[in-house]
Formats: C-alpha cells, sequence, structure tokens
C-alpha cells in the first residue's frame, strides 16, 4: 500500500469518527452505543423535492448521486430495456468536478451526504476498440473530478453488453409483480453488429488494462473503485464473454492490482445467483477491505448463473441477516442500498410501498446486527 | 434459549416460561407421557420459527387493500373498520353479514382473522342506559356468528368518549424529513369542561359498567371460540374532561385480567399505548403476556410518556423494538401483530398504506432477527 494511501485511510478514518459521534448520540435512543453505523443508503435517480423528501421521511441520510440534476421523476419498468450496445461514437465523456460538487451540495443542503457516483459505460474499453485510449483518459478525469468533489466511491460495470433480454416478469402472491431470469431466452441470440464477439481472454486483457491505468489515480484522488459484478452471470451473451461473473472472477479482479481502490461491489443477489453464501463472500472481500459498495437484495435460485428469481428482501435464499452481521463483523463503511424492488401493484410514481418496506427491513436488520456485534 | 436459566428456575417458573420450557425439550415427548430425560429433545433448527400473526388493522375489504396485504406477504385480516358490516342497521351480525367477508378475503388468499365492535353498539352499555340489555343480546348474538364463521378474535373498546384531534390534546408536530406526527399534550385539555354528549362518569362508575359488560359477553365469547381483546384508553390519562379513564397503567391491565377472570378475556397490547404509560414495555410484555393475556398487538413507538407525547416512525422510538420483539418471543405470542398507525409521509396516498409498508418491513426484520437469535442460542 503506497504512503498515500495509509494516509488517505487516517484522513477517513477521522472523519468518520467525527460523523459517527452525532450517529451514537441518534443511537442511543435504540440502545446502540456502536461507533459506526452501517449506511443504509438509497440508490437515486432523480432529485426532485418528493424523491428527497420520501427517503429522508424513510429514515435514509447517504445516497448515490446521479451525474445530472435531474429532477424529474419517472416510474421505471420491472423488466429492463434491452442493451443494444453503443448508439453513437461509444465515447464517454468526462465529468467536470463543479458539476459533481453542485449535485452533492444540493443534497448535502437537503440533509442527504452523497456517498457514490456511476460511472457510465466505457464502450471503448469494453470492445477493445483501437480508439480507447481517448476514453480512459476521460475516465482518469471522471475519477479525478468524484474526488475534487469529495464522492468517496465510483462504481463501473464491465459489461461488454448485458443479457438484459432474458428477464421476464411474474405474478407472485396478491399479484405482486416480480422478475425472473431465464438464460434459455437468449441461448441462440446472435451477436449484434455494432457489439461483435468478445472472448473472456480479450474481456480479462482489456480490463486488466483498464484497471492498471485507473486503480493508481484512484488513489491519489482518494477514490474507491467498485466493480459491480456481472448481473446476470452467464458466461456470455449474443457472443460477448461476461468477465466477472464468479467469486472466483471478483478474487482475481482485486489481486490483479491490490489496493484498497481496486474493489467490489457486493450484490447479496448476484452472489446469491451464482450459488454462493453471500455471507462468507462478504467476510473474504470485507476482512481484506475489497468492498466499496454493497447492493443488498434477494433472490430465489432455480440453477445457479442460469434461472432465478428475484424476491422480496425478506423471503429469498439469501440470509440477509446474516450478510448484515458479516458487513458489521468486517468493519464495512460505505453504502449499503437496497436494490431491485418488487412491483407492488398500484404503487405510486415512486414506488413508495415497495421501498418503504425494503428500507424498513433493512432498518430492522441493521439494528439487530448492531445489537448483536455489541452483545 | 438466550435466558441462560438453569433447567430447575425454568419449570419452577410462570406459565409462559413453561411454553418456553415445552417449546426446547419437545412437546411431543412430554405429551406421549415419556420422562423428559429419556428423550433426545430435537434439534431446535427442526421447530418451526416462531412468529406471531403479522396483521395489518384495516377499514375496508377492498381488493387494492386486501392486495397490498397479500404483497407484503400477510396471510391474516384485522378488520377494524366495521361500521358498514351491518349494512341494514339491525345492531347486530348474522352469519349471512360475515361469510362474504370470508369470501372476499379468500379472494386474496388471506383470513380474517378479526372483528371490532362497532362503537355506537356500546354507547348503552358504556353510558348505562335502559335498553342495554337488548344490545348485550345484539352483541352475543353478533360474537356468536363471528365465531360460527372462523372469527378467532373480537376487539373492542371501552370509550364513551371516544374522540380525536384538539378535543383530547392531540395536535400535529414535524418529524423525521417533515412527515407529519401526532402529539398529545395533556396541558392542552386540562382546564376543558366535559363533552355535552358525554358527561361526567367516575372511576366506580366505569369499572361498574364495564363488569356488568364483560359479565354478559364473556360466557357467549367463551361458547363461540373467539377472544375478547380490549384496547388500553388511548391517551392513557386517568381522568380526561370529567370521565375517568380505564386501563391506563399497567397495574389496572392486571387488576382487569384478574377480575375477569375468562380465557376469552384478554388485552390489546397497544405497545404505543403501554409506551405512553411510562413503563418498562418488554417487561410488560413478559408480565402480561406470559399469562396469556395479550391477544392482540399494535407494534408501534411513541417518543415521551403522559403528559407529553409524539408518535413516531417504528424505529426512533423510546422502546427498543428488538428487545419487545424478544419478550414476544420468550413469552411463545403466537395472537395478531399489526403495525397500527405511523407518522404520514410524503404523497401518504391510501390512507397510511406507506408507512405501514415501512412498519411491516421493519416486523419482518425483527421476527427474523429473534428467530435467529433462539435457533443461535
Amino acid at each position: 500500500m503506497s504512503d498515500h494511501a495509509t494516509r488517505r485511510d487516517w484522513m477517513l478514518a477521522a472523519t468518520t469518527f467525527a460523523a459517527a459521534t452525532a450517529a451514537a448520540h441518534a443511537a442511543k435512543a435504540q440502545g446502540t452505543t456502536s461507533v459506526h453505523r452501517l449506511k443504509v443508503g438509497k440508490g437515486l435517480r432523480d432529485l426532485s423535492d418528493e424523491t428527497l423528501t420520501f427517503f429522508k421521511q424513510m429514515g435514509i441520510e447517504h445516497v448515490t448521486m446521479p451525474t445530472r440534476l435531474n429532477l424529474t421523476r419517472r416510474k421505471r419498468g420491472l423488466v429492463p430495456s434491452t442493451d443494444g450496445g453503443p448508439r453513437n461514437d461509444g465515447l464517454l465523456r468526462p465529468w467536470d468536478a463543479d458539476d459533481l460538487r453542485r449535485i452533492k451540495d444540493y443534497l448535502g443542503e437537503r440533509g442527504l451526504t452523497a456517498g457514490m457516483v456511476h460511472l457510465g459505460r466505457t464502450w471503448r474499453v469494453l470492445h477493445g476498440r483501437p480508439d480507447a485510449a481517448e476514453e480512459i483518459e476521460n475516465v482518469k478525469k471522471s475519477i479525478r473530478a468524484a474526488g475534487a468533489a469529495g464522492i468517496p466511491v465510483v462504481e463501473y460495470n464491465f459489461t461488454p453488453l448485458r443479457a438484459s433480454e432474458g428477464y421476464a416478469s411474474e405474478t407472485g402472491r396478491g399479484g405482486i409483480r416480480l422478475r425472473n431470469y431465464d438464460s434459455v431466452r437468449t441461448e441462440n441470440a446472435p451477436p449484434l453488429d455494432n457489439v461483435g464477439e468478445h472472448t473472456r481472454e480479450q474481456m480479462w486483457q482489456r480490463l486488466e488494462q483498464f484497471l492498471k491505468a485507473i486503480v493508481p489515480v484512484a488513489e491519489d484522488s482518494n477514490v474507491r473503485m467498485a466493480l459491480h459484478p456481472n448481473d446476470p452471470p452467464i458466461p456470455s451473451y449474443r457472443g460477448a464473454a461476461q468477465p466477472v461473473r464468479t467469486i472466483a472472477d471478483e478474487k482475481r479482479l482485486i489481486e490483479t492490482v491490490d489496493s484498497p481502490s481496486n474493489g467490489i461491489t457486493l450484490d447479496t443477489g448476484v452472489t446469491t445467483q451464482m450459488g454462493e453464501d453471500a455471507a462468507e463472500a462478504i467476510r473474504y472481500f470485507g476482512s481484506r477491505d475489497r468492498i466499496n459498495h454493497v447492493h443488498f437484495r434477494n433472490v430465489r435460485v432455480d440453477t445457479p448463473y442460469y434461472k432465478y428469481l428475484e424476491v422480496r428482501h425478506d423471503e429469498g435464499d439469501c440470509n440477509m441477516l446474516a450478510c448484515m452481521k458479516a458487513f458489521k463483523e468486517v468493519g464495512y463503511r460505505y453504502l449499503i442500498i437496497p436494490d431491485h424492488t418488487p412491483g407492488f401493484t398500484n404503487d405510486s410514481i415512486g414506488s413508495q410501498l415497495g421501498w418503504a418496506f425494503a428500507i424498513g427491513y433493512l432498518r430492522a436488520l441493521r439494528h439487530a446486527a448492531e445489537k448483536s456485534a455489541q452483545a | 434459549m438466550r435466558s441462560g436459566f438453569g433447567l430447575r428456575a425454568v419449570m419452577m417458573d410462570s406459565d409462559s416460561s413453561r411454553r418456553r420450557f415445552l417449546k426446547t425439550t419437545g412437546a411431543v415427548a412430554l405429551a406421549s407421557g415419556c420422562a423428559a430425560a429419556d428423550q433426545e429433545a430435537p434439534a431446535d433448527n427442526t421447530a418451526e420459527p416462531w412468529t406471531p400473526r403479522v396483521s395489518e388493522n384495516i377499514g375496508n375489504l377492498e381488493d387494492t387493500t386486501l392486495a397490498w396485504m397479500a404483497q407484503l406477504g400477510l396471510e391474516w385480516v384485522v378488520l377494524q373498520g366495521t361500521d358498514w358490516v351491518d349494512a341494514d342497521g339491525k345492531g347486530y351480525w348474522t352469519v349471512e353479514d360475515l361469510q362474504p367477508l370470508h369470501e372476499q378475503c379468500a379472494k386474496h388468499d388471506l383470513g380474517l382473522h378479526s372483528l371490532m365492535i362497532p362503537l355506537n353498539w356500546l354507547m348503552s352499555p358504556m353510558l348505562e342506559k335502559p335498553d342495554r340489555d337488548q344490545w348485550y343480546d345484539n352483541i352475543n348474538r353478533s360474537i356468536r356468528a363471528a365465531g360460527e364463521t372462523g372469527v378467532e378474535m373480537i376487539e373492542w373498546r371501552w370509550s364513551p368518549d371516544f374522540k380525536w384531534g384538539d378535543d383530547v390534546g392531540y395536535y400535529q408536530t414535524e418529524g423525521r424529513g417533515g412527515a407529519t406526527y401526532k402529539a398529545f399534550d395533556y396541558s392542552r385539555v386540562a382546564d376543558r369542561p366535559p363533552f355535552e354528549d358525554v358527561g361526567e362518569i367516575s372511576r366506580d362508575q366505569m369499572w361498574g359498567r364495564l363488569l356488568e359488560f364483560t359479565s354478559a359477553v364473556m360466557p357467549a365469547a367463551e361458547e363461540a371460540g373467539v377472544v375478547m381483546s380490549l384496547h388500553p384508553k388511548d391517551p392513557p390519562v386517568k381522568q380526561m374532561r370529567g370521565v375517568h379513564r380505564l386501563l391506563t397503567n399497567t397495574e389496572e391491565i392486571e387488576e382487569f385480567v384478574d377480575l375477569v377472570d375468562s380465557p376469552a378475556n384478554g388485552f390489546t397490547f397497544c405497545q404505543g399505548t403501554v409506551t405512553e404509560m411510562g413503563v418498562d414495555v418488554p417487561d410488560a410484555i413478559r408480565r402480561i403476556g406470559g399469562r396469556g393475556k395479550i391477544h392482540h398487538v399494535h407494534f408501534r413507538a411513541v417518543r415521551g410518556s403522559v403528559p407529553q407525547y409524539v408518535e413516531t416512525f417504528i424505529d426512533e422510538g423510546d422502546v427498543d423494538m428488538l428487545d419487545a420483539m424478544r419478550a414476544f418471543q420468550e413469552v411463545d405470542y403466537r395472537g395478531s401483530m399489526v403495525s397500527d398507525h405511523t407518522p404520514q409521509v410524503i404523497e401518504d396516498w391510501g390512507g397510511g398504506l406507506v408507512g405501514r409498508s415501512y412498519s411491516q418491513g421493519y416486523i419482518r426484520g425483527l421476527v427474523q432477527a429473534v428467530n435467529a437469535e433462539a435457533s443461535d442460542a
């Protein structure tokens, strides 16, 4: 670890402590005196007053932020739209530190701390195009901008083409809309012209190059990178290999460049889809300080990697309480957001029923995990 | 088990501990008359997880309301708003009135667990009117009809002064994220005169009328196989505007279940109201629940206590909700449990469904947590 990283960790510890003192006071009412509260947060797509007010009322203090000051709410479909690959020249434009700061401050003035921002798709890098160098420079600029704006984590995907065509919705108890995935639906789908075919070896070569270029910049910028594993975690889709789809792949990732700035998004759902014990994965990566962001969700698995159903947080194959306890045990300090929520019928534009249930559930588990850590 | 008591202590303890003991050693072994010591106790993880009958108290059986409950994963309905059930105003329910309610619930894979006695049926008994015998008959008839159709619980209130808002010291205040909270301050009504439609009612009158009512209806409830669950007076101040209020402290609640010694008689453990009493809530759960006298639970949170308090979101009140849930698990409470009500959130459509969804998520998490503790121990 570089001197820089050590100093950064020390500074981080100091600022975390100041924030935690206030949190400890609030925690007293619930009988928890733990200094580090797990940050149960929420991913934000829009910054409308209604959205921000609602999540604050649900007790949320930490959020991920969009890269635009988007004030318009839009209801999201349960089944994601099909990934069509790049539509234009495929160049990811860099962020500007002032733009990010403006959004972060907008949230801060409203009592919300922005803890993560998501990098867009780096099509040129992902598809190994000869003009990828310009895009890597843009990513470096973006990471520096995030650091300058004081955003500690940047999440990204390394997905040449996402197998979103394999999703469908089904009806669960009481008419609730659930999303399922079955790889059979896309088994024979041909490659797309604007994407082409990409082997696993090629994808890993590109990923290694990418990491070697950006991780030092992230270290210098006090930013931690979080790679979200490929979801769905199938080997290949339309001829495009999905490079980070197993625990072994995630281990390989953090070993490729050994730095806390080179970490993962631990997605409890994807980990369970792999047929793995998510709590064990949390202990493995968390004890190495390589979890930089968390998607907290549940799933019921039919065939690991290939077929599963995304369910309400409380009713899947993943032991969510064990996960929350594992995050506490390893001293995880970044965001935990309830990812994906089933579609309650007749829900409001902000899907309030679904999010309220999910956040309430997560906060109960957090309380139980923190109390059990004290005992 | 978490208590860490020796076996002897557990065996000598109250009913609740006995239930715990049975649970740990295996009820089958004891019931079949085998000495427990000769039998290998079944492993704890083969036992069904403990769960109360988590539900919601609702005032209509519209499809959207029931779909919401089913989608939350609930299986039972606590019908609290029942004024519309006796559609033709007979003053009682018949099997024919209630059967369609069961059918409507079943459409959504829900069971109808309980019904609330409409307050206007109780006005004559509560005010000691000459025609109250007729109402006892009506209510008994309704209880029998309910039992016959499979309803397991009847909720009731003893509140001749059942009022809301400013009249009884409530006001609204702003809480987390600007949500609207209900708050109470007794000083707002301390000097206000009695209600014209209620008048003054003394402690002796309230108790006398209450006991007359229970002796009139408990036998019918026992016979019908339903339990009666009485909500404590909320806000729990002893006296307001000339009316003595009953069951405003835990001593009086225990006195009530002592005096009315019927298996049908029990108490709605409104955790909000009990918190407002300023007592140790988990201890009250263990004491009253340990006697098997909690028939229904309102699992909600409050900050402060009489004379001043605020009704909060479930996770920010004075009581540690995990400790409370542990206490329910300790006494092996298996009755119904609802979130009751919560602060009003932004765009609070559906009359509080959003806030209740939050509470439901929280309750689900706590139930899983206490079960995990039980199987870890």
